[in-house]
């Protein structure tokens, strides 16, 4: 690709170029019609000025003439030659008064003819010689022109090079820096037209850095979070190496197995929560029928509910589909339902409710759990957070995964009293 | 040896509280800040392991509470914050040590030891007084250069006394070093090991002071 500087030294110093030589033609060709119609007015005057008695032997004193190319010839009314000023050349009468261009001998000649009295006067110049002065005249009035070409070249070249330095500037500065360094680029010194795209560029650099910045905090807290797991895991693997061998032991190594499940949960939560971190594409989506997802779900954790003595059941009051992702949709309501199942206490109920409001598909998940209080129902989706009572186990991404979900299908979280105010009810609302 | 134990995380306790009572210790586990303020202002510690990140009161604010009662029982901080600048906020508050998650038991019992030493004003890791020799880190013991078999609670008893040479422990506070809160304690259990620990070291090492509870002597 042609760069803007090629481009615009191109253009400029060939168009000037085509300019100044167009302008320095014009002036010639200008200056030799002038120059031609000057000698011209030379001819006639000095046919004009000649004496009407001029003849051989009157010859101007004085009169030397400059011009001693000049040839004047007269002529009687009888037609006979009674004056020529170079003897040996012997031009024809002009038949017509007035300028005339005639070739002789092998010269072409510039001849005016006047009759003056009885007399015709016939004044003639070589054209040659004429056309020679008239170039030299041209060709000095050009002489400033071909004189000006290497002065707007350099300042052409100066007025590009310095037009093209912030954009060059502003190159520079962003060759200069390295992956992590996302600072704005400087916008002072940059031209009105240039900022623009520096301004874009910030504010590229500026949403790069907030997703830079809201990864690092993730892997971070996730690094942070998969400490506690490792260090039960830890621990426990050396007090089941030291245990006696024996029901000591086994009971060891039993703890050291829900210790790995646990580590296990959190990775698999981790990864989970990663994966619904990239945008939803419209080509994974599809429909889902949220009543047939609520069933799947209800089965998958129905074992988990009978050995915690929970009764969990799910009600579809009216069909609904929506438009989404069937494993996200899939692993937000189980996400749902384990919470649910995890605070609710033995002889408890949770409920899955597929129905539609305002033509709005609606999901809800209700327990007769202790609920939340309604000042912490905000920060319970936060990653990492873990409700008040430190015994319950958990990852504290339960929740941060629904809402991501929920918020990749376009549907908000809400969490609300359980049914007769006892309770909590989840309730994602999708779109219509 | 009596530690508190305060930790949130169920698993993580759970495994501490075993680990440090199969170490002779024991061991008081609470799981949040108040717990813990409570425990320490109820209870003579001789070392307290401290997580930060506690439900209803952060570690931190305990620890600088304590200290700023008066409390002088070595704080060992365990927790899964390894930045530089948690640890030294930690020191500053008050801690004597800094454990950061995952760690390994041993290098924590080996830690407990050095902060139980410390605690006492003792720089040998080994406790000695007139011939009779305690090594905490391997469970040993000898007298007069010979080995002596001592149970778990015998060793214990004796590294409180040897702890403070000549000075007068109760029995309220030898039970308090032998239990912790969910252990059974048994009756004259104290007596029953005192003896047991007279016929091995004989009858002059430790001295009954009436009323108020033993101490080691010098027999000469």
């Amino acid at each position: 690709m042609r760069t803007i500087r090629r481009q615009l030294l191109l253009w400029l110093l060939g168009g000037m170029l085509v300019c100044t030589l167009a302008a320095g033609l014009a002036m010639y060709l200008k200056v030799r019609e002038e120059t031609s119609e000057l000698f011209d007015y030379q001819l006639r005057e000095i046919a004009t000025s000649l004496p009407p008695n001029f003849s051989a032997a009157q010859r101007e004193p004085g009169e030397q003439d400059p011009e001693q190319d000049v040839v004047v010839q007269v002529w009687d009314s009888a037609g006979a030659r009674v004056y020529a000023s170079h003897p040996g050349l012997a031009l024809p009468r002009l038949r017509q008064e007035g300028f005339r261009t005639v070739r002789e001998g092998g010269t072409e000649w510039r001849v005016f003819g006047e009759t003056r009295r009885d007399r015709f006067v016939q004044v003639a110049q070589d054209v040659g010689a004429r056309d020679e002065l008239v170039f030299g005249v041209a060709a000095r009035s050009l002489a400033p022109f071909l004189a000006l070409i290497p002065v707007l070249a350099v300042l052409i070249g100066i007025v590009v090079g310095r037009s093209l330095a912030p954009l060059q500037r502003v190159a520079r500065a962003v060759e200069r820096r390295s992956a992590a360094a996302l600072q704005p680029l400087a916008t002072d010194g940059i031209p009105p037209e240039l900022l623009p795209m520096v301004e874009a560029l910030n504010d590229l650099l500026a949403r790069l850095g907030h997703a830079l910045e809201a990864q690092r905090a993730f892997v971070a807290d996730a690094a942070h979070e998969l400490r506690t797991p490792l260090t039960a895991l830890q621990l426990q693997l050396q007090l089941a190496e030291r245990a006696e061998p024996g029901p000591a032991q086994a009971a060891a190594f039993a703890r050291l197995h829900q210790r790995l499940d646990r580590a296990a949960h959190l990775v698999a939560q981790l990864l989970a929560l990663a994966r619904q971190e990239p945008p939803l594409d419209e080509r994974a989506r599809e429909d889902i029928d949220l009543a047939q997802l609520a069933r799947e779900v209800v089965a998958d954790y129905d074992a988990l509910a009978e050995s915690r003595g929970i009764d969990l059941g799910a009600e579809v009051g009216s069909a609904a589909t929506v438009r989404g992702q069937r494993d996200g949709l899939r692993v937000m309501l189980g996400n749902l339902v384990d919470n649910a199942l995890r605070y609710t206490p033995a002889g408890g109920r949770v409920d899955v409710t597929v129905s539609t409001e305002g033509g709005r598909p609606l999901l809800r998940v209700a327990d007769s759990g202790p609920g939340i209080p309604a000042a912490e129902r905000e920060r319970v989706f936060d990653r990492f957070h873990r409700g008040g009572d430190a015994d319950t186990p958990g990852t504290g991404l339960g929740l941060a995964i629904v809402k991501r979900v929920a918020e990749r299908h376009g549907a908000t979280v809400h969490l609300a009293d359980g049914p007769g105010g006892r309770g909590l009810e989840a309730q994602v609302i999708f779109t219509p | 040896m009596r530690i508190l134990l305060v930790e949130d995380d169920p698993m993580i306790g759970e495994s501490l509280e075993e680990g440090l009572r199969g170490e002779r210790y024991a061991v008081d586990w609470v799981r949040d800040g108040p717990g813990a303020e409570l425990s320490l202002a109820s209870h003579d510690y001789d070392a307290v392991l401290l997580d930060l990140g506690l439900p209803r009161k952060q570690g931190l604010e305990v620890l600088a509470a304590y200290r700023k009662r008066g409390g002088a029982a070595p704080v060992l901080i365990i927790t899964a914050r390894d930045a530089t600048p948690d640890r030294v906020a930690g020191l500053d508050a008050g801690a004597d040590d800094y454990l950061v998650k995952p760690f390994d038991l041993d290098e924590l019992y080996a830690r407990v030891r050095a902060l139980l030493r410390r605690g006492a004003g003792r720089t040998s890791p080994e406790l000695s007084f007139d011939g009779v020799t305690l090594n905490p880190a391997t469970h040993e013991a000898a007298h007069e250069g010979r080995p002596l078999s001592l149970s778990a609670r015998e060793f214990a008893l004796l590294e409180a006394l040897m702890d403070r040479p000549g000075e007068v422990v109760s029995r309220a506070a030898l039970e308090e070093k032998l239990y912790g809160w969910n252990e059974e304690v048994e009756s004259n259990t104290v007596e029953v090991h005192i003896h047991s620990l007279r016929r091995k070291l004989g009858a002059e090492f430790i001295k009954n002071v009436r009323g108020v509870g033993y101490k080691v002597h010098k027999s000469s």
